[in-house]
């Protein structure tokens, strides 16, 4: 099994940050909920290489993110439509539209739980190499994939509310999905609802939040800090909404 | 917050001083990442560890890795902004940031 390996980092790497990058980087290879490990894997593979990817990069260039058709460049181990999307997630996200995610659907190709489920394997191995990039370590292999199938269990309570994928409503109307997930809070900011129709991916997202940022119950009280971190709030606040300016994410 | 004065325009403008502690160090690192730009990653990390310390470096890439993560998540969903003061909040700040363009209502239409 591949190991997420910071000894070499000049930087301390607290443990809660590299005990949740190691459960990232075995959730690539292990069978999910709607792919297997080995599609998992190919998925974080094709993540991990649209960063180099020349039409991504004339397609970010251009007026239009949707003018240009070619070839992207990487191991292309999935259907050609679905390699796209994972490359416009990495490479583009701030020009993806709902016309965008209605001919994705519409080509049959992904679900929206499958759809879901790429998303979250995506955004997290583009994480995982942007902190190995900032500290000054080599990305951490991926390991190689596991056996085991797909759970396909889709909440039975989720449906379409603002966003373009289905979502577990809030509160008494998701019932025991609702419970499972956010115990008995009311109210959860929509970043932490968006994957809840693939309710691992929200667990994933959860045990992220706290080491990197902070635990998503606390974002909503400003003078909340986690305890032992070198940034304070708005130190952190600054980083979040450089990062977000750059991404051209009004969220 | 604090109760201390910052500027929200330094988020996108580097000659504006954000008013927090080390605002500068850790914007010109956390553009330097973004933009995969080997040398300016050495050179601002090794300014944030002298403010900041190598725990300043770890956690300030984290913020930076995580925030990475939420920006795609609510990109690639369409998820709306939320209700109540957040919206109000949010909307305020994209205001003065300039980026009224990038609304999910907008691209929810799109």
């Amino acid at each position: 099994m591949s190991q997420i390996d910071y000894s070499s980092s000049k930087y301390p790497i607290r443990k809660d940050l590299s005990d949740s990058h190691q459960r990232m980087l075995e959730s690539f290879s292990r069978s999910g909920t709607w792919w297997t490990g080995a599609e998992r894997r190919a998925i974080a593979s094709e993540a991990r290489a649209a960063r180099d990817c020349g039409l991504c990069a004339e397609r970010k260039a251009a007026l239009s993110p949707f003018a240009l058709d070619g070839e992207h460049a990487g191991p292309g181990e999935l259907a050609r439509e679905i390699v796209d999307v994972i490359h416009r997630i990495v490479t583009d996200p701030a020009r993806l539209a709902r016309s965008w995610y209605d001919r994705v659907m519409a080509q049959g190709l992904l679900n929206e739980e499958r759809y879901v489920e790429l998303v979250s394997v995506t955004v997290l191995i583009n994480s995982l190499d942007v902190f190995a990039r900032a500290i000054g370590i080599q990305p951490a292999p991926l390991p190689a994939p596991t056996a085991g199938s797909p759970s396909r269990e889709r909440p039975a309570t989720a449906r379409t509310e603002g966003a373009w994928v289905s979502q577990i409503p809030a509160g008494a109307e998701g019932g025991e999905d609702w419970a499972a997930l956010y115990g008995d809070r009311d109210e959860v900011p929509q970043i932490g609802r968006a994957l809840s129709l693939v309710p691992a991916e929200v667990a994933m997202l959860d045990a992220l939040s706290g080491p990197h940022y902070m635990n998503l119950a606390h974002v909503g009280d400003p003078s909340y800090t986690e305890p032992g971190r070198a940034l304070d709030r708005l130190q952190m606040e600054l980083v979040a909404a450089r990062v977000s300016a750059i991404n051209e994410c009004f969220y | 917050m604090s109760g201390a004065q910052i500027d929200l325009s330094a988020v996108n403008d580097d000659s504006v001083d954000s008013g927090v502690a080390f605002g500068g160090e850790l914007l010109a690192f956390t553009n330097a990442v973004m933009a995969r730009d080997a040398a300016a990653i050495v050179k601002t990390r090794d300014a944030v560890e002298g403010r900041l310390g190598a725990e300043g470096v770890t956690d300030a890439a984290a913020v930076i890795a995580m925030f990475n993560v939420v920006d795609r998540i609510a990109d690639a969903t369409g998820i709306p902004i939320d209700e109540g003061f957040t919206r109000d909040m949010r909307y305020a700040i994209g205001d003065e940031l300039g980026m009224g363009h990038l609304s999910p209502e907008e691209r929810a239409i799109r």
